[in-house]
């Protein structure tokens, strides 16, 4: 589906990374994690962090990952393509993933981590009035998502339910 | 206690608990399927997030992952994750059912899938709780046929929430000829990790 010849990072587990047009920003296997995409559509920066917990203030333990939380990972991710010479102003984003992969009955918190991903990272891009123009999130299936800077469109692949662009 | 880097003695403890618990899973299949499996020598793992996806294979691979929370004094999860072809052996074998919609299975082949899940988990704590002489309570299965990857991240964001680490033992069982093979991944909590290592002698301090 996408161009061949492009540069493709990959963002891995609690990751952040950010690049320019035509460069494509990748990660696979998103299950509970919500892959966030921010960019700016005028100058053709955008960055990706694949999120997997909502709040870094409630976490038992202290961490330098700044991809991990929602919020810290958003806060960062803005910062760095921000520095990169992104507008602030002209920032908007698109969301992926925060699936429950797993179900039984009387489910525990841990269970629906996905949908309590969701919601910080929807929280934390309010917060810092970015709007969130395409999203594609919950279910109970895992996506693959490659990021195009080139055209700010959003690949999502999924196994049982097909691929879309957002 | 920093579990940043294991020490010889530990690595050989945890993979000899993988191969005690998969050893006595692999038997109980043995049983049910009337067919030896072979047993592959533990890997032991302790990894970042960003590696441990790389755990489950390529990308994309698609696995029918049996999911255990593991309650008790050594606090944990447990994966099964079976090739479709297992799963098509499974239900053959047990439902004499040869129309799988791997993505939309029924009641009868979620449930039976479940339970050879549900035996597998239950003879592998039974001897992890024998050696340790500790208390494991696996819930009961849940079952997704999906992205090996995309199901590794419910056992990776529980690690998430207590470290950037997380520590896998995996252990893969196979047949020759008859499509059954799969990888059983025991992920203990760090809390359960430092109880192991003292209760056999060989902690950080």
């Amino acid at each position: 589906m996408l161009p061949m010849n492009r540069k493709v990072i990959k963002v891995g587990m609690a990751e952040i990374h950010h690049s320019f047009s035509p460069d494509i920003l990748k990660t696979t296997g998103l299950g509970s994690c919500v892959g966030v995409c921010i960019y700016d559509n005028f100058k053709k920066i955008g960055g990706m962090a694949h999120v997997m917990l909502p709040d870094s203030k409630n976490s038992r333990h202290t961490t330098t990952i700044l991809g991990k939380f929602a919020d810290t990972a958003i806060e960062e991710l803005i910062k760095r393509i921000v520095n990169a010479g992104a507008g602030d102003k002209n920032l908007v984003a698109k969301i992926a993933g925060g699936a429950q992969m797993f179900s039984f009955a009387g489910s525990s918190d841990i269970m629906k981590i996905g949908q309590r991903n969701i919601e910080a990272v929807k929280e934390n891009l309010d917060k810092f009035n970015i709007k969130i123009v395409a999203e594609d999130v919950g279910g109970n299936y895992g996506r693959t998502i490659e990021f195009d800077l080139l055209t700010g469109q959003l690949y999502v692949r999924t196994i049982s339910q097909g691929e879309k662009i957002i | 206690m920093n579990i940043y880097s294991l020490k010889p003695m530990q690595i050989d403890l945890l993979k000899e608990l993988g191969n005690i618990g998969a050893g006595n899973a692999a038997t109980a299949l043995s049983k049910i399927i009337s067919n030896k499996i072979g047993l592959s020598v533990p890997e032991v793992s302790l990894v970042s997030f960003q590696e441990a996806l790389e755990f489950v294979g390529g990308e994309d691979q698609v696995v029918a992952s049996i999911y255990f929370r593991v309650e008790g004094s050594l606090p944990g999860n447990i994966l099964l994750m079976l090739p479709l072809e297992t799963i098509k052996f499974i239900l053959e074998y047990l439902l004499n059912d040869k129309n799988i919609d791997y993505y939309n299975l029924d009641s009868y082949q979620t449930s039976a899938i479940s339970e050879i899940g549900n035996m597998l988990c239950g003879a592998y704590l039974t001897a992890l709780s024998n050696f340790t002489q500790q208390n494991m309570y696996p819930s009961v299965p849940a079952l997704s046929v999906d992205m090996a990857e995309a199901a590794l991240s419910l056992p990776l964001i529980q690690m998430g929430e207590m470290g950037d680490v997380a520590l896998l033992i995996k252990t893969t069982f196979t047949h020759e000829g008859k499509d059954v093979s799969g990888n059983f991944f025991f992920i203990p909590e760090i809390q359960a990790f430092e109880k192991l290592m003292s209760y056999f002698g060989v902690a950080n301090e």
